[in-house]
């Protein structure tokens, strides 16, 4: 089994699914948190951007992409679990097929990256009604952002590390 | 090969200590009579845990800061969720001896820097203030994960 790109395969279910990973749990009358860390990609005027969809932390309003942007939708959301499911099922393949989802993987991952730098902010009007400054995306990037450049790191190690049963 | 129990009662319980605040125990009537408390260091009724501070029964964190400004919270977090992430990773049938091994000595020359840490901030609290420091059930809770850690490695070199 390749357990970096399980690792890989996990980070990327996290950030489609999440909004924050918590912290200080403690359990009274149900699971809670004493406090949590975000897994926003970006913020801008106040609106949190996620893998799954926008927050409004002004108005508190929750939007996912499918609501705001079908391309983005596409492009974030559904490539990041279907990044997310087949990394986790290849892992397990320890063969050359296991090894070129590894590679898809990383190549989807890095779609996701180039997408959420360049191409969100040079069309941000089209895509998601608000004016992105592209050098501004970059003061103020979330902790998503960061796990997503782990994830691809993790993507491209476990491609080299991939067993390959030898008969 | 079987699994590796103690490495992964090490890695299990370093995840414990680096996610969770505190588990209720002694039940009765569906309500916990008592609270094992995960707390590393309690300074002035603060208590210190790997993710952050409790403080009036609201929890801090600065790992939630943006980033750089957040580099150390998360270095020290990292110190805590890498051997639970390392010793289960460590400890699965499959996994090679030699590779299991490095990575249980990188284990505990992190938790060994943890406690040196966290026994150097108590010393220096002590002999340079007149706050109370005590150390919380998290801190012996690291020479748990030590200890199995070490028994991992020698039974690793045995085999």
């Amino acid at each position: 089994m390749n357990k970096i790109g399980f690792c890989s395969g996990i980070l990327s279910i996290i950030i489609s699914f999440l909004q924050s990973i918590p912290l200080g749990i403690y359990f009274d009358s149900g699971i809670s948190s004493y406090t949590s860390i975000s897994l926003s990609m970006f913020s801008n005027n106040n609106v949190d951007f996620f893998i799954w969809g926008t927050i409004d932390q002004s108005t508190l309003v929750v939007q996912s992409w499918l609501e705001v942007n079908l391309i983005s939708f596409f492009m974030l959301n559904l490539f990041m679990i279907i990044t997310g499911i087949i990394t986790i099922v290849g892992s397990t393949i320890e063969r050359m097929s296991g090894k070129a989802i590894m590679s898809l993987n990383s190549l989807l991952i890095l779609i996701v990256i180039i997408y959420i730098s360049i191409f969100i902010p040079l069309n941000s009007i089209e895509l998601i009604g608000i004016t992105i400054d592209f050098m501004g995306l970059f003061t103020s990037l979330g902790n998503g952002y960061y796990i997503l450049i782990i994830n691809i790191i993790l993507a491209l190690v476990a491609i080299r590390s991939h067993p390959l049963e030898t008969e | 090969m079987k699994l590796r129990k103690t490495g992964f009662a090490a890695g299990f319980l370093s995840i414990i200590l680096a996610f969770i605040a505190g588990v209720p125990f002694s039940f009765s009537n569906e309500t916990a009579n008592s609270i094992l408390n995960f707390s590393i260091l309690i300074i002035n009724n603060v208590e210190y845990f790997s993710w952050g501070y409790i403080s009036n029964n609201i929890g801090y964190t600065s790992l939630g800061f943006n980033s750089i400004e957040n580099l150390i919270a998360i270095s020290i977090w990292l110190l805590f969720a890498l051997p639970g992430l390392f010793g289960i990773m460590a400890s699965s049938p499959k996994s090679i001896p030699e590779h299991s091994k490095k990575l249980f000595k990188l284990n505990v020359l992190f938790i060994f820097l943890i406690l040196f840490i966290y026994t150097l901030n108590w010393i220096l609290i002590i002999f340079t203030s007149s706050s109370s420091a005590f150390f919380g059930f998290g801190y012996y809770f690291l020479y748990i994960i030590l200890v199995l850690n070490i028994i991992s490695i020698s039974i690793l070199k045995k085999s």
